[in-house]
């Protein structure tokens, strides 16, 4: 199949919102953000696991430039490995 | 918790310790206490042992670095090389490394032998995967200095596997399969590997001989050439093979002088440097094993050890990275511990020195480094590399293959207890007690190792994947029973020829759950990566039938494992032009004997591929057909809203997902269709595939830390799990906790599922008082024999309470020795991230009940 991104999620069912967003050259980029990791094959991708919930669970997002995205729970830093997936 | 006393057949047995002493032990600090090195030379080895583990994509321990020798003398070499036929060029990579590569030399160690600069370090590979290593330039442990290294990256890309391979795809979905959500990303974009050498050739000719078998091929092929008339149909072939042969005889004979450099070292150390008389004379012993191994055959236990060590090394790290430490140790190692212990005719030892050196080897493997990529460095948390090695089962004649090498190799595991290497045990019921009591005592310590095949349906796999050889020469019934797990799971042959050599023949893995998650969505990916993941099948709200729904799950499902196969047929195809590997080819009987690359020659197809996550789809396709559409509790609307809204103001629609039927409970309400799902689709449709070797591609069904990444990738999903929850971890294992029925339910539920399937991780925790008691060994026995008659492919087992487990959560400095299986591998409990360690919690701690011990007809 050649592969097309024409689609999209089912129609008229509300998605969660979700808080990053394309930010070009943005200061606050998801590369450097505590709750980004990097993705497990492309080094310019990255994972956002800010979504966690109470029961301990990660529910990561992927990044599809993790240098000109963000949100507005960005935060510098990183995390212990014992707080990631 | 576990009850300490069951009326069982008019009896009352008690569950209490079988050693009085550990009574005295507090429950949440057993596993501190139960560690026994043989010797304090072991003892102070493990304490200063260099650990590599990994978890969430980076190392746990500080000072773990990249090196940046083995890419800095593969560049030069591959500079200076313009010209010459590859196989000849890969031959010279290997020659420049060895000849001039920094060697290690440990106080205290026996076996030597390192593969970077530094036994801090671990060499990289920017000949497999451009994208691995440009990862490590991002991080703390990147080699140094950074811009050389840079340039090096850069000087590959164009060679890279990874380049040679992207262009024969799609760019999206090159972009799907590098996500690691539907499927595990391609052997070429990681780099990661897999090989069984042959050592058996190695220990049994040596080096030497081999080097003298090449150049007589080349000899005749010459002459062959060069008779009278020319026929270029059988003359031209001989081309490829001259070089084929000429590049094994540069490796081995750079691998000889390699360990003769080291020989030369531990000689220099004991005459000049070494003021302790016992440790010189050792060196000196040292030095005389690396002058002869591997060049010349093993004679003693320690020529053995030795010459397998730095095979490894060469196999595993050298040449090119592999995975895994795929042997038949014991019975490798038993000819020369009946020379060295029983006869005494060459390096005499006691049976408590085996002990020793093998404790010695599994500290040398703990210390290995990996050069893995993220993905690899987040999907074995808590763990090395996947070091697995095979023992028990049956000799060629189907005889007992247990000996006392076998217990040796168990004795040390028990005594040293480390994460690596993980033990295989071939369970078969001839196995001889004494044997199968050290099993025992290393599974009931919590090692979650050995983890249990069943010998005799590996034997009949082997002859059945023998039928497709493209040769015509597959295994024979007596080849048949030399079978090893290439790594976690998978059996593949072991000994002199047919073994696996890449793991584009078999490995790697595909997401069920994650396709169930797209398939109700029209193949949209809303959940993580916000992408088409794959073709349009429809919306789940619009299936009339749960029929239109499991047809769109087969589209999807059939997508993505061809595209997985194809990319690792595509891999193939470049090692064999760009990857020879001619030192594991100058092992292998069949490329000496046809002058041909182990990657190039497939004589034993061995094709295999992992679901993971499977229960989490499986339970899920449960629930919708019963709840919405066999009653019709919930339309499909509602169920997409709630799922879309990680069931948030749907808590009754998600208990009622949640107490839909099961897996694992013997409840044909949910097997009987799961069952359906794992023949029919999981293998059927994976079993329609055929690869390079010609035969099917089958599942293999494991779960590795693999789903906790993916379970993290993933969305709510129809069982009533929460978005980012872990998915299930094993190939055919309950939801963890979601096993409510006995151990002996799960055994009933998992023996349906027989069909087109290679392997299926069956993740099992027992009850530790239960273990620890007198009676455990006695229950532990019958369970495997009742499994065993209900051909059942694999179990493994944690014995560990929740109470240590909690413990080392609040005090991990405290719980450095807390072992326990994740799927497939063993891992350091506290160097698991916080969301691993409660998915081994959450497991279901299987006691055994009155109606569990009559099922297994167990005497008490």
């Amino acid at each position: 199949m050649t592969a097309t991104e024409t689609a999209v999620s089912t129609p008229d069912i509300p998605l969660p919102a979700t808080q990053m967003h394309r930010a070009d050259g943005t200061p606050r980029p998801c590369n450097v953000c505590k709750w980004q990791t990097p993705d497990p094959t492309d080094p310019a991708r990255g994972q956002c696991t800010v979504n966690r919930h109470a029961g301990g669970g990660v529910w990561k997002r992927w990044i599809r430039d993790a240098i000109n995205t963000t949100c507005s729970r960005h935060e510098e830093g990183k995390l212990s490995f014992r707080d990631h997936v | 918790m576990t009850a300490n006393t069951l009326n069982y057949r008019g009896k009352v047995l008690n569950f209490t310790p079988e050693n009085p002493a550990e009574a005295n032990i507090p429950a949440d600090e057993l596993h501190e206490h139960l560690q026994n090195p043989s010797t304090e030379r072991t003892r102070r080895l493990k304490a200063r042992c260099r650990w590599k583990h990994a978890s969430a994509g980076e190392f746990v321990e500080k000072g773990v670095q990249a090196g940046i020798e083995r890419m800095r003398l593969l560049t030069e070499s591959h500079k200076s090389t313009v010209g010459q036929p590859e196989v000849i060029r890969r031959a010279l990579m290997l020659k420049h490394l060895l000849d001039n590569a920094t060697l290690v030399l440990q106080p205290d160690e026996f076996i030597v032998g390192y593969h970077a600069e530094d036994p801090n370090m671990f060499p990289l590979y920017p000949e497999l995967s451009y994208m691995a290593v440009l990862d490590y330039l991002k991080t703390d442990y990147a080699p140094q200095p950074a811009a050389e290294a840079a340039a090096i990256v850069d000087y590959w890309k164009p060679y890279s596997l990874q380049s040679k391979c992207e262009r024969y795809f799609d760019p999206i979905d090159l972009q799907r399969g590098y996500q690691v959500s539907t499927m595990e990303g391609p052997v070429f974009a990681s780099g990661y590997n897999s090989v069984v050498p042959p050592y058996e050739t190695v220990l049994e000719d040596g080096l030497l001989a081999r080097i003298k078998l090449a150049e007589s091929h080349i000899k005749h092929a010459r002459s062959e050439m060069e008779t009278f008339p020319w026929n270029a149909t059988t003359g031209l072939p001989w081309i490829e093979k001259i070089d084929n042969w000429e590049a094994m005889i540069i490796a081995s004979k750079a691998v000889i002088a390699w360990a003769r450099r080291h020989a030369r070292m531990c000689k220099i150390v004991a005459e000049r440097f070494e003021t302790n008389s016992k440790r010189r004379a050792e060196l000196l012993e040292i030095a005389d094993i690396c002058h002869r191994m591997p060049a010349e055959p093993a004679k003693g236990l320690k020529d053995a050890v030795q010459s397998k060590w730095f095979t490894f090394l060469i196999a595993h790290a050298l040449e090119r990275y592999a995975s895994g430490f795929a042997h038949k140790e014991d019975s490798l190692l038993w000819p020369y511990y009946k020379a060295s212990v029983v006869a005494k005719s060459h390096q005499p030892m006691t049976h408590q020195q085996v002990v020793e050196l093998m404790e010695m080897e599994r500290l040398k493997i703990s210390e290995h480094g990996a050069g893995k990529s993220r993905a690899y460095r987040e999907i074995f948390p808590g763990s090395n590399d996947l070091f697995i090695v095979t023992i028990g089962g049956t000799n060629g004649d189907a005889s007992d293959a247990c000996n006392d090498m076998t217990d040796a190799i168990l004795e040390s595991a028990k005594r040293i207890r480390t994460t690596e290497p993980s033990l295989v045990f071939r369970y078969n019921k001839i196995n001889r007690a004494s044997t199968l009591r050290w099993v025992f005592e290393c599974i009931r310590d919590g090692l979650g190792y050995p983890s249990i095949k069943n010998d005799e349906l590996g034997v009949a796999q082997m002859l059945e994947y023998a039928k497709y050889s493209k040769t015509g020469n597959g295994a024979t019934p007596e080849e048949a029973r030399y079978w090893v797990n290439v790594l976690c799971m998978s059996p593949g042959l072991a000994g002199r020829r047919k073994t696996q050599k890449t793991r584009s023949e078999g490995g790697s893995a595909i997401f069920p759950a994650k396709l169930l998650e797209i398939t109700l969505n029209n193949g949209y990916d809303w959940s993580y990566a916000d992408m088409q993941m794959g073709p349009e099948t429809g919306y789940a709200v619009d299936f009339k039938t749960f029929d239109q729904l499991w047809e769109a799950f087969r589209k999807q499902y059939q997508y993505t494992i061809a595209l997985a196969i194809r990319c690792k047929d595509v891999s193939r195809t470049m090692e064999i032009k760009y990857l020879q590997m001619p030192f594991v080819s100058t092992l292998d009987d069949g490329c000496m004997e046809l002058g041909m690359d182990a990657n190039e020659l497939s004589e034993q197809p061995n094709g295999w591929h992992n679901p993971i996550t499977t229960i989490v789809a499986g339970n899920s396709l449960v629930a919708i057909k019963k709840l919405i559409y066999d009653e019709k509790k919930y339309t499909m609307v509602q169920l997409m809203t709630a799922l879309k809204a990680n069931w948030e103001g749907h808590e009754q629609m998600r208990q009622d997902f949640k107490n839909a039927p099961k897996w694992g409970n013997d409840d044909p309400a949910a097997d009987d269709l799961i069952s359906k799902y794992y023949e029919e689709i999981l293998g059927g449709e994976m079993g329609r595939n055929i690869n390079y070797s010609g035969g099917p591609v089958l599942p293999v069904g494991q779960a590795v830390g693999l789903y906790m990444e993916v379970g993290s990738r993933t969305g709510p999903t129809p069982d009533g799990r929460l978005g980012g929850e872990a998915a299930d971890d094993g190939g055919i294992s309950p939801y963890m906790g979601t096993d409510k029925k006995g151990p002996t339910a799960v055994l009933r539920s998992v023996s349906k599922v027989q069909k087109n399937q290679k392997a299926n991780l069956l993740n099992q925790r027992l009850s530790v008082p239960i273990m620890r008691s007198k009676h455990g060994f006695d229950i532990w026995h019958a369970y495997m024999d009742t499994w065993c008659d209900l051909k059942i492919d694999h179990v493994q087992f944690n014995v560990v309470s929740t109470d240590e487990l909690k413990a080392a959560q609040r005090e991990p400095e405290k719980h450095h020795d807390l072992i326990v299986r994740v799927s497939g591998y063993s891992a350091r409990f506290v160097d698991i991230p916080t969301y691993g360690q409660n998915t081994i919690i959450a497991r279901h701690e299987q006691d055994f009940s009155a109606n569990d011990l009559e099922f297994l007809n167990v005497d008490l």
